[in-house]
């Protein structure tokens, strides 16, 4: 854990010598907050036309602003996040550090959890910069912090999926738009695959709801942590990073 | 120390290294000698565990590198070919990250960093980006990662490849003051530097072992024979080759390619016929204009070897 650690470090430090961890954060941000200010502008005129009407608020504040603001970050993870995750492996392996690195005394599951963790350092520190919309509008009005906390629960788990199936991807190939192009194909396979649940037999879509990454997040947006969609997340998370660990011991297979 | 076994390498069908085996012993400098392609490379990467041998075994200090990776791992320092670097990092904090990578005491990893900056001599570019540094330097900066744990074993890849020649003294020099009680395998083309830096020779072609042999051995081996050139004033007849040839030692005797008044002539290195090859030259009425004696080198082995290796196959 240490060694994985230390690689996070590294890589994370990486993500702000080249511009990819400023690019990340300020599209983000950028995108996030004019989201943030459009929807609490139709909040504000919702209330005063029902002030006017004298007619009680039928929306409250966290179905306005909360709910539809972390659709957006979610939406945002998934096309920034193979962004992030694509030079991970690849370029290792593109520079042939991976040569090094590999003959040094480190496993390659530290390796892999290293990598993982300095993306999710990335990610921790993207969500930390939007705790400053809970808090305005905590200072300004009443949401529902616990609907919140539950979001950012959700959210970190939902995210660490991205990342591993980034992870993954880059760990097949040493060439980052490729790693980056099928990361974000198959995490938007994982977004819709629940449109196909409707035209197939009932187990079938039992079967693609469960798959479905986004059914799962419905219960944190409601202000649950459901034990169910927890445990999905994170068998996801270590199943695509076992995958990764595969891709990197590929070199031992025999020919 | 280190201990390889039967060896093979295959990639799809082609056979980098075919039945590779050695044992080193504790202290001692091995050359890997041989030409592109030959497996140099591709031992030493078996032997540090960043690929796995088709078949075969290597042992180090006792661990097979297969079962106990982690354990053989830690001994080794490996500079590979070119060095592959973190072209963004600074040097100082690239060998601090490798110290940590490489379990060096938590405590000991500032003054770790410290020694192999002396030791390399990168003290002036220590707070340079390591993507900027010349290729002498990034060559240092190598193998001070590859020191930086003080490992019992030191597997370098031609380390002096590319550089230029004040560099590559420095550099087997500095090979040399680490050599010390650290095992050592070296690999290169340059056959002076093999000759002048290790004190066993493996020589390497198409992936097979065509020699082995201790320094000393190989010298004695080498100087068997002696050969020499001589230039004369006038073009030489057939005659008086002839001559020459039927001499007791003589093995060889023929023109320089080119040439109609240069000759060469190899002998057994028992017999020193040199007054005797003189007086009959100057009795046959030549002058001589130059009289050399050619140094059978290193080189001329591996040249035969490897190509007589070529010519079975
Ligand atoms: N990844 C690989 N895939 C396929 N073939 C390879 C691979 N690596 C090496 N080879 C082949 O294996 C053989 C041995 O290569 P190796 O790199 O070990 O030679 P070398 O002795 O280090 O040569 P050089 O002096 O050029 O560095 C070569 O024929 C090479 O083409
Ligand atoms: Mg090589």
């Amino acid at each position: 854990m240490k060694k994985s650690c230390v690689i996070a470090r590294k890589d994370f430090k990486t993500y702000f010598i080249s511009p990819i961890g400023y690019l990340f954060l300020s599209s983000f941000l950028l995108i996030i907050g004019f989201m943030f200010y459009q929807r609490l502008i139709y909040f504000v005129r919702q209330s005063l036309i029902g002030s006017q009407m004298g007619q009680p608020l039928n929306i409250t504040l966290n179905d306005a602003v909360i709910k539809p603001l972390y659709g957006t970050i979610n939406l945002l993870f998934l096309f920034l996040v193979p962004m992030i995750t694509m030079r991970l492996i690849a370029e290792e392996k593109k520079q042939r550090t991976i040569e090094l690195l590999l003959t040094y005394p480190i496993t390659s599951t530290q390796l892999i959890t290293g990598k993982f963790l300095s993306a999710m350092f990335l990610i921790a520190l993207t969500l930390a910069c939007t705790l400053t919309y809970p808090l305005i509008l905590y200072i300004g009005g009443n949401p529902d912090m616990g609907q919140i906390f539950t979001m950012y629960i959700g959210l970190v788990l939902l995210s660490a999926c991205y990342v591993s199936v980034g992870v993954f991807w880059s760990s097949l190939t040493e060439n980052q738009i490729i790693a980056a192009v099928l990361t974000f194909v198959s995490l938007l396979f994982l977004w819709i695959i629940d449109w196909a649940a409707q035209n197939v037999g009932q187990f079938m879509s039992s079967v693609l709801y469960y798959l479905s990454i986004m059914r799962h997040f419905e219960s944190f947006g409601e202000g649950t942590i459901s034990l169910k969609d927890t445990v999905y997340y994170i068998s996801f998370c270590t199943f695509a990073l076992y995958l990764s660990y595969l891709g990197i011991e590929a070199r031992n297979w025999k020919n | 120390m280190i201990e390889v076994k039967n060896l093979i390498k295959n990639y799809g069908s082609c056979r980098a290294i075919d039945g590779i085996s050695f044992t080193l012993n504790k202290g001692e400098i091995l050359g890997l000698l041989g030409p592109n392609g030959a497996g140099k490379t591709t031992t030493m990467r078996i032997i540090t565990g960043f690929i796995p041998p088709s078949s075969g075994t290597v042992k180090v200090c006792g661990y097979d590198i297969t079962e106990h990776p982690i354990q053989v791992k830690r001994k080794i320092g490996y500079l590979p070919e070119n060095p592959p670097l973190y072209n963004e990092m600074i040097v100082h904090k690239y060998l601090k990250y490798v110290a940590e990578l490489k379990d060096v005491n938590s405590k000991k990893i500032a003054s770790s960093v410290e020694k192999v900056i002396d030791l390399c001599n990168l003290g002036v570019v220590k707070d340079r980006i390591v993507g900027n540094l010349s290729k002498g330097f990034r060559q240092r900066t190598g193998l001070a990662q590859a020191l930086i744990n003080d490992p019992e074993i030191l597997i370098l890849d031609e380390p002096t490849s590319g550089l230029d020649p004040k560099q590559i003294i420095e550099i087997r020099n500095l090979i040399k003051s680490l050599a010390g009680n650290r095992t050592v395998i070296l690999s290169s083309h340059i056959l002076p530097e093999v000759q002048m830096t290790c004190e066993s020779v493996i020589i390497l072609n198409k992936g097979k072992i065509v020699a082995v042999d201790h320094q000393k051995n190989l010298s004695k081996y080498l100087n068997g024979n002696n050969s020499y050139e001589m230039t004369l004033s006038k073009k030489i007849s057939k005659k008086f080759i002839n001559f020459i040839k039927d001499f007791e030692g003589v093995l060889d005797v023929g023109l320089m390619s080119d040439k109609n008044n240069a000759i060469y002539i190899d002998t057994k290195g028992s017999k020193d016929i040199r007054s005797k090859l003189i007086k009959s030259t100057i009795d046959n009425e030549y002058e001589i204009l130059e009289f050399k004696t050619k140094d059978v080198s290193l080189e001329d082995v591996f040249m035969k070897l490897t190509t007589e290796e070529v010519n079975n196959a």
